[in-house]
């Protein structure tokens, strides 16, 4: 079966092809047990996640849920542009008439940074790490059996990264 | 020059607090990775009484039951393990299942499934503490199986 064929299945178990097209893959999953396999686990992986997905309603309009995001980009973007200096006020420093005192500020907060990073403890282990966001790099699964086809999903409340492998005689 | 000398004292310090820090422990083999995995039966029936099946944590139960739509999960079997850089770990999770892990350079460990003595699907990802990865599909009779992995919660070892 190649990929084309996959993929028209795929739209069919999906609803997406016009009725004759339908029809063809219909009668073809009649006389083909690959692409029946293939149109029955695609069916069970969309009762699987329809039946299953989380669902999360928010408690606001569409247009007022979007108009806050937009506000609380535009409030980044202007908190992290910085004010020009006001002209006729000289800097710190040289106020202070002291070339000493510029490096003596940075050189204060490296020195209190380096402190609380680098203190015994404060090195994150694996007991003290607080668990991080999945990193699926690749996210490469391979299966090298015809007949067995995978679905890879990530549920981020749970931490959980899932797998689900059909057609396959494993327990 | 008071300022060269500031500079100069703070570095020797940091020099000197970093030669004395104590080692973290999970840096004393970081080249070794604690997993742990379990062989899960999903069902909605009730426990077979003909099966030495556990309960699992309820934690994990929480977790699946989120996801998928099983009513009852059960434990078959429970392995600690370590994975190296050198070799892959082979771990038997019943008499027709079994894993393969191996840890890659990039960190990330890559897992191979067999049931029945065939490859049935390899997967390559990194397990991070608090993470699990869960390989299942369906069993016959509307049940499923699972396998977990995670991260061992106590660094000790198997």
């Amino acid at each position: 079966m190649n990929r084309e064929l996959q993929e028209k299945i795929q739209a069919w178990v999906d609803g997406e092809l016009k009725a004759s097209e339908a029809h063809r893959i219909a009668t073809l999953t009649q006389s083909d047990p690959a692409a029946l396999a293939l149109a029955e686990n695609l069916r069970g992986f969309r009762s699987l996640v329809r039946d299953n997905a989380p669902e999360h309603s928010i408690d606001a309009s569409r247009d007022f849920y979007w108009s806050r995001i937009r506000e609380g980009i535009h409030r980044a973007e202007r908190a992290t542009a910085s004010p020009p200096p006001e002209k006729g006020h000289a800097s710190i420093p040289s106020r202070v008439g002291g070339h000493w005192l510029a490096w003596l500020v940075p050189s204060a907060l490296v020195a209190t940074a380096a402190f609380f990073a680098l203190r015994p403890g404060s090195v994150p282990t694996a007991e003290t790490a607080d668990p991080l966001p999945p990193v699926l790099v690749d996210h490469v699964v391979e299966s090298p059996l015809a007949e067995v086809t995978t679905l890879t999903f990530y549920s981020s409340s749970d931490a959980m990264t899932v797998v689900w492998v059909g057609s396959a005689e494993v327990f | 020059m008071t300022t060269r000398l500031f500079a100069l004292a703070l570095l020797t310090g940091l020099g000197f607090q970093s030669l004395f820090q104590p080692t973290p422990a999970c840096a004393a083999d970081p080249a070794k990775l604690p997993l742990q995995a379990q062989l899960i039966w999903g069902t909605d029936s009730s426990k077979p009484s003909d099966k030495t099946l556990k309960p699992i944590p309820p934690d994990l139960d929480k977790r699946l039951r989120r996801v998928f739509k099983w009513q009852n999960y059960f434990e078959v079997t429970q392995t600690n393990f370590v994975v190296g850089p050198t070799q892959p770990t082979h771990v038997d999770m019943s008499r027709e299942c079994r894993i393969e892990v191996a840890q890659q350079p990039s960190g990330e460990v890559e897992i191979q499934l067999f049931g029945k003595g065939r490859l049935v699907v390899k997967k390559r990802q990194r397990i991070l503490p608090g993470e699990i990865v869960v390989i299942a599909g369906d069993d016959k009779d509307y049940n499923a199986w699972f396998v977990v992995l995670t991260q061992q919660k106590s660094r000790g070892g198997p």
